[in-house]
């Protein structure tokens, strides 16, 4: 009886396993069609992209075929592809915080082997940019698909109306101005919440890296002269003083910022500026994303757009080859014309964002638009972008860091918006062992 | 005088065998390969972040699970979650089903619309609830201010999140509960109810003494199966609306297991805390099996 | 009428209305969130965020279900999801009920072993099988094909299936078919006379299958590519992680359509889902 068990159970693997085997024969390679697969977005960018696809298939004869996938999945597919023996997809369109762990996979195609850093940057693009991308020296992607950048957006009203000028002027001694400084907006801030306004809508969300973390705090950081782990010297940077103390502004500012964290980032701080209002109260000031500019003249309130005062995270999406696509080379004329000048030109006026071209930036069609010259200035302009941290475990960091950053925020509140300092301090510190155990230190 | 050799499987065993084998070859393919190999890379560590191929590290991976806070935490969220969510369930589903166990008009109606939580896709349950529970443009905050009560941020406040999905699972699987009952208590015969009101037995008396007897064993089905779903199918509702945040107040096992694998890439880790939600549900089946049995 | 008759009938329509009430409430409950979704899906976009929230829309619109065609190839997605379940469901349920008389009727080595695996099933969250799936389709050339989804989607059909069939076969008390038999039926026939008796089990079986196919995102995420396979989960969720600029309107019309078909079955649903799993008992 048990034999005969054991004989049908071993007929049925063996019949699995031959056809298991069969099937995984590599296949006759079918000649090399010209045709790529993409994974790609959706949004603005990608409208115009497929608008203008058809002339690059004129001009070369390569059909691209864009695979929609969602946003968050795309890091699962492409490492999912890349475990496969048969891969389907030739390149994609990825983020900049997923492409250290994606490189250090060994997946993706370095593009200095199609054109060296020279080349890229006798083309115009800009070197800081490129730097911010390159990974071990290598280069896995240029900012061609989506650059956006953070400014700040004021009500013009509110800033030119006299009776709030007079309180300002009155409180803090100098005139009221669209701030340039952060102890300019931290007043300003400050005197809008005690006339009853949102001092300043913040970038604070749980969905999206959370906590004000990655948009508004590791700039910060930066600019404080700390930051959160220092990829070159392998140091971990979070709790030092500079780290800290902008913890503690952040912290303090908050208090003149919307209540909590934002539950679905963009989409509501989109409707808080579009209303003008979030919570119940109006809004004075936003520090939000440049796409938004176009939608101004349909919001409730009049707005207008300045110099965000602190650097940058760079928020950088664009193509990369991936390594076991037979058709790499196909897939690298694709890169070169999204990265072009005429389709360059043609996304950065799409959605208002940065340029990765200087040429672009300084073409006179484009300059004519006034978004321009602030968006160039906060990005990169007058202040350097703040490079992600470039290690394989860079997600997990950022992860652990929003983590913290919330607490310290909720902390905050509990006690009644005191001790921003020591509360800053302990976070931090906490954060600085997270770290040190996803980095196995 | 021969031997007649018994054979060494009867005619009925084989032809028993041959019926499984087409279910048993696919269940191979899609289920115990999958199976196997999440047991396989349990015990092992594939740093594809680094580009290196998979080696063996024993038990490693669940002993650095087990003295990780954050997993301790995901599990507490976990257990805490099923303690609240399936009581509650059994409690609305057991009072709805005993209202409906009557001479009602529209009953039919009344079971079908109450049915249509449970049979609406998970996705679309959580993006109700999600629109539900925005500070600003959700109804639940707006609906909660007619009776005086201040806006709650949902979805972000480190204290309520994890209640924002028990009640979007609560809505989601009471009627699944209220249907089993129901139909439990429909299978009551109605002689037990007349005996013993004609003993002069109480409501109350009947209710316990009775009814509730009765439907031990459904009860235990019930039971069983919607702790099982509250560990491993919990997925779709905490991924849509909070995504374990904030921080890891609604982080679940499901979803610490899904972002272990595609979000940070520890793909043996991944494979060790699914093989633990296996064990933990095993082991709470057991239990619900066992004090089934014994009253 | 006397004062104690009036008193209990007086009592008896209070608690009946009382009963009413509580139902009442219990359908609010239930209702709400669908109604919400549905009341979106009908508000202009720049109506569709408003402080505070409009319980009632002041302005009906049918634009988003319009626009719907235009944001994601709707159709398409339907047609997947239903050539994806169908296909699910035919193949479960056949390879399932025919698994679940053979555990039935017969006593074979390993059948107890057999059974337990199929319970053990339900109880990995379906994240296990994800990474392993996508290597046997990959392997198999299945992805982007309507195969490769159907293939995982069996994971969730097929040990369901073996299980409640069997109890429901189980039902059917062997001595039927001996008898069938001694009338002169073939074993072949009387296996198929029991299977018709089994109808009913199979119908419930269907439409609880169904729905987890139907509603099933995970796999499909993962196995597909293109509108050539993907379901219409997927297809929303792909709106709902735009880089930006999310069509609440659209998102909410195409689930609203979406549950038609599952709504539609409601009322089936109810009736046999609780019967099944009191007889599994």
């Amino acid at each position: 009886m048990v034999w005969a068990t054991v004989l049908v159970v071993i007929i049925i693997i063996a019949g699995i396993a031959a056809y298991w085997w069969y099937y995984t024969q590599p296949s006759t390679p079918t000649p090399a069609a010209k045709v790529i697969n993409i994974a790609w977005t959706e949004g603005p960018e990608f409208d115009f992209i497929n608008s203008k696809v058809s002339e690059f298939t004129a001009q070369t004869g390569i059909t691209v075929n864009f695979l929609k996938i969602p946003r968050e999945h795309i890091v699962e597919r492409l490492m999912l592809e890349m475990l496969s023996s048969t891969p389907s997809v030739d390149g994609a369109v990825i983020y900049v915080l997923e492409a250290p762990t994606l490189a250090s996979t060994g997946g993706l195609v370095d593009l200095y082997t199609y054109r060296p850093k020279s080349e890229w940057i006798s083309e115009s693009f800009y070197q800081d940019q490129l730097e911010m991308l390159e990974f071990n020296g290598s280069l896995y992607y240029v900012p061609s698909i989506w650059n956006g950048a953070l400014i700040n957006f004021y009500r013009t009203d509110l800033f030119s109306n006299e009776t709030l000028k007079t309180l300002f002027k009155t409180e803090f001694n100098y005139n009221l101005t669209v701030p340039t400084t952060p102890e300019q907006l931290m007043d300003v801030a400050r005197f809008f919440s005690e006339q009853g306004y949102i001092g300043i809508h913040l970038q604070l969300t749980t969905s999206e890296m959370g906590a004000g973390a990655y948009t508004f705090y590791p700039p910060l950081a930066a600019y404080y002269g700390g930051g959160l782990y220092n990829t070159t010297t392998g140091q971990i940077t979070c709790n030092s003083t500079g780290s800290v103390h902008a913890l503690e502004y952040l912290l303090n500012l908050t208090q003149y910022a919307q209540p909590t964290v934002l539950e679905d980032g963009t989409f509501e701080a989109e409707q808080a500026i579009m209303q003008g209002q979030s919570g119940g109260k109006q809004l004075a000031m936003a520090d939000q994303w440049s796409y938004m500019y176009p939608m101004l003249p349909n919001a409730t309130y009049p707005w207008n757009i300045s110099e965000r005062i602190f650097p940058q995270q760079p928020d950088m999406l664009g193509v990369t080859i991936l390594k076991n696509s037979p058709k790499k080379d196909y897939v690298w004329q694709f890169v070169n014309w999204t990265s072009s000048f005429e389709i360059t030109k043609g996304t950065t006026l799409a959605t208002p964002k940065a340029p990765c071209r200087s040429d672009v930036a300084n073409d006179p069609e484009v300059k004519a638009n006034y978004w321009v010259k602030v968006i160039v200035d906060s990005y990169g302009g007058h202040k350097p972008l703040v490079p992600v941290i470039k290690n394989p475990h860079a997600t997990e960091i950022y992860e652990a860091m929003m983590r913290r950053l919330g607490e310290a925020f909720s902390d905050f509140q509990a006690a009644g918006h005191t001790n921003a300092h020591a509360i800053a301090q302990e976070k931090l510190d906490t954060l600085y062992g997270d770290i040190k155990t996803i980095l196995g230190i | 005088m021969r031997n007649t050799k018994k054979p060494i499987l009867s005619k009925e065993e084989i032809i028993g065998l041959l019926m499984i084998t087409p279910a048993l070859a696919v269940l191979a393919l899609v289920y115990f390969y999958p199976l196997g190999y999440n047991i396989d890379l349990s015990f092992s560590n594939w740093p594809i972040k680094e580009g290196l191929p998979k080696y063996y590290v024993g038990l490693d991976n669940y002993m650095r699970l087990f003295s990780d806070r954050d997993f301790q935490t995901v599990i507490v969220n976990t257990l805490f979650f099923t303690a609240l969510s399936v009581p509650t369930e059994l409690f609305i589903g057991l009072g709805i089903a005993l209202l409906l166990n009557r001479e009602l008009k529209g009953k039919t109606v009344f079971i079908t619309l109450l049915a249509l939580p449970m049979i609406v896709a998970p996705v679309v349950a959580a993006l109700a609830w999600k629109w539900l529970y925005f500070y600003d443009y959700g109804a639940l905050n707006y609906v909660l201010s007619f009776v005086g009560i201040q806006p709650i941020r949902w979805m972000s406040d480190v204290n309520y999140a994890i209640y924002s999905i028990i009640i979007a699972d609560i809505w989601t699987t009471t009627p699944f509960m209220m249907l089993i009952l129901y139909a439990g208590l429909q299978m009551i015969p109605t002689q037990l109810y007349e005996a013993a009101r004609m003993d002069g037995a109480s409501q109350w008396h009947i209710f316990w003494r009775i009814t509730l007897p009765s439907l031990k064993s459904v009860l235990a089905v019930a039971l069983m199966i919607r702790t099982i779903d509250a560990f491993t199918k919990l997925f779709d509702i905490v991924y849509i609306i909070t995504g374990g945040g904030p921080g890891y107040a609604t982080e679940v096992l499901p979803t610490f297991g899904y972002k272990e694998a595609f979000t940070f890439f520890e793909l043996g880790r991944s494979a060790a805390i699914t093989m633990i939600t296996l064990l933990i549900s095993a082991v709470m089946v057991v239990i619900i099996l066992r004090s089934s049995r014994r009253k | 009428m006397s004062k104690g008759a009036a008193k209990r009938i007086l009592r008896k329509t209070f608690s009946r209305l009382g009963i009413y009430v509580i139902l009442f409430i219990a359908l609010v409950w239930a209702l709400f969130p669908l109604y919400w979704i549905f009341s979106t899906s009908v508000k202009p976009r720049d109506k569709i965020l408003s402080v505070p929230p409009k319980l009632i829309p002041d302005q009906l619109t049918f634009e988003n279900y319009q626009r719907l065609s235009e944001v994601m190839p709707f159709l398409q997605y339907f047609f997947n999801s239903a050539v994806i379940t169908g296909g699910a469901l035919a193949l479960g349920l056949t390879i399932g009920s025919l698994a679940a008389y053979g555990l039935s009727r017969y006593k074979f080595p390993g059948s107890r072993y057999f059974l337990g695996f199929v319970i053990v099933s339900r109880m990995i969250p379906y994240v296990a099988f994800v990474l392993p799936i996508f290597l046997i389709d990959s392997n198999l050339g299945l992805v982007d094909t309507y195969f490769g989804v159907i293939l995982p989607h069996l994971i969730i059909v097929l040990p369901f299936t073996i299980w409640l069939m069997k109890s429901f076969f189980d039902e059917i008390p062997k001595a039927f078919e001996e008898a069938a038999m001694v009338d002169g039926c073939s074993r072949l026939r009387a296996m198929l006379i029991a299977m018709r008796l089994a109808l009913p089990g199979l119908g419930t079986t269907a439409i609880l299958t169904f729905l987890d196919s139907w509603n099933e995102f995970m796999f499909a995420l993962t196995v597909t590519r293109t509108p050539a396979s993907q379901t219409l989960p997927v297809g929303i969720a792909l709106q709902l992680q735009r880089l930006y600029g999310v069509p609440w309107g659209v998102i909410t019309a195409a689930s609203f359509l979406f549950c038609i078909p599952v709504f539609a079955l409601g009322y089936f649903i109810q009736k046999y889902v609780a019967k099944t799993f009191v007889l599994g008992v």
